[in-house]
């Protein structure tokens, strides 16, 4: 059975010939008003270190040949593609991130323990760990060049994750102003991405 | 070794560089649902041991300065 292996969304034909994470050709399919870049296998693919670099491999790649691109999560091997019910919000994802692209960064730190005295003490601490104050310097010297954040939160020694949309070609710039930066916590930048994390869905 | 224990393995086995594409590839993205087929054994295993590993400070070691 053929099935459609999804790499990413777009707002605009592929006019470039590129190949997927098998090497097989990329072909885009209309789906209202976005096009599903997809290439043709006959079963998912095996979960494997080197199957996740290759999908990452065929992301990268559509996203140097799109403006704007919205990566596709691994596994996604479907019969047909519908977004119709969801069109509005992809489009709306693609606008954010058309002529960007994603750098990552890792905060390490001490997690304190959210304050328990009383339910407003504690959503307040939740809050305040949410916002990541820690990182407040940076985001000011980057303000220049971040055009949209997400966070994620962990629990460990990596406290969070920051993902933040920059101009295409402005990374090196990005890494260069957070390897200057003077923080009280430890940072790891890496890109430039795709898109992966401005997803509507991407972080909760 | 069962398939579920293959997930397991290639979290035990990352650097960073596979973890960064984990986060990113398994983690984020666009998730189309409906009639999508995840043939893929052991996936959800992944994700939701990927936040753990994540916090693994001696697994991911930061590679700018020490701030």
């Amino acid at each position: 059975m053929s099935l459609f292996n999804l790499y990413a969304l777009t707002d605009e034909e592929l006019t470039v010939n590129l190949r997927g994470a098998l090497g097989e050709p990329v072909r885009a399919v209309a789906t209202g008003r976005l096009f599903a870049l997809a290439g043709a296998v006959d079963e998912a693919p095996a979960l494997t270190p080197d199957s996740l670099r290759a999908h990452e491999a065929a992301v990268r790649r559509l996203a140097d040949a799109c403006a704007a691109l919205l990566p596709v999560r691994f596994g996604a091997a479907v019969e047909s593609v519908d977004l119709e019910s969801r069109e509005a919000e992809l489009l709306e994802a693609l606008a954010l991130v058309r002529g960007r692209e994603q750098m990552t960064l890792r905060v390490y730190g001490q997690r304190t323990e959210p304050e328990r005295s009383s339910g407003t003490a504690y959503l307040e601490s939740v809050r305040r760990a949410r916002a990541l104050p820690e990182i407040d310097a940076l985001r000011s010297a980057l303000a220049g060049l971040m055009r949209a954040e997400r966070t994620e939160v962990h629990g460990g020694s990596v406290v969070a994750s920051v993902y933040h949309l920059v101009d295409r070609g402005r990374a090196p710039e990005y890494l260069r102003i957070v390897h200057g930066a003077s923080l009280t916590v430890r940072v790891a930048p890496s890109g430039p991405w795709p898109a992966w994390s401005f997803a509507p869905e991407a972080v909760r | 070794m069962r398939r579920e224990e293959q997930a397991m393995q290639i979290l035990e086995d990352a650097d960073q560089s596979l973890l960064d594409i984990i986060d990113h590839v398994l983690n984020k993205g666009v998730v189309v649902s409906g009639e999508v087929m995840l043939g893929v054994a052991g996936v959800d295993l992944v994700y939701l041991r990927l936040s753990a590993v994540l916090c693994a400070a001696d697994r991911v070691q930061p590679r700018s300065r020490k701030k």
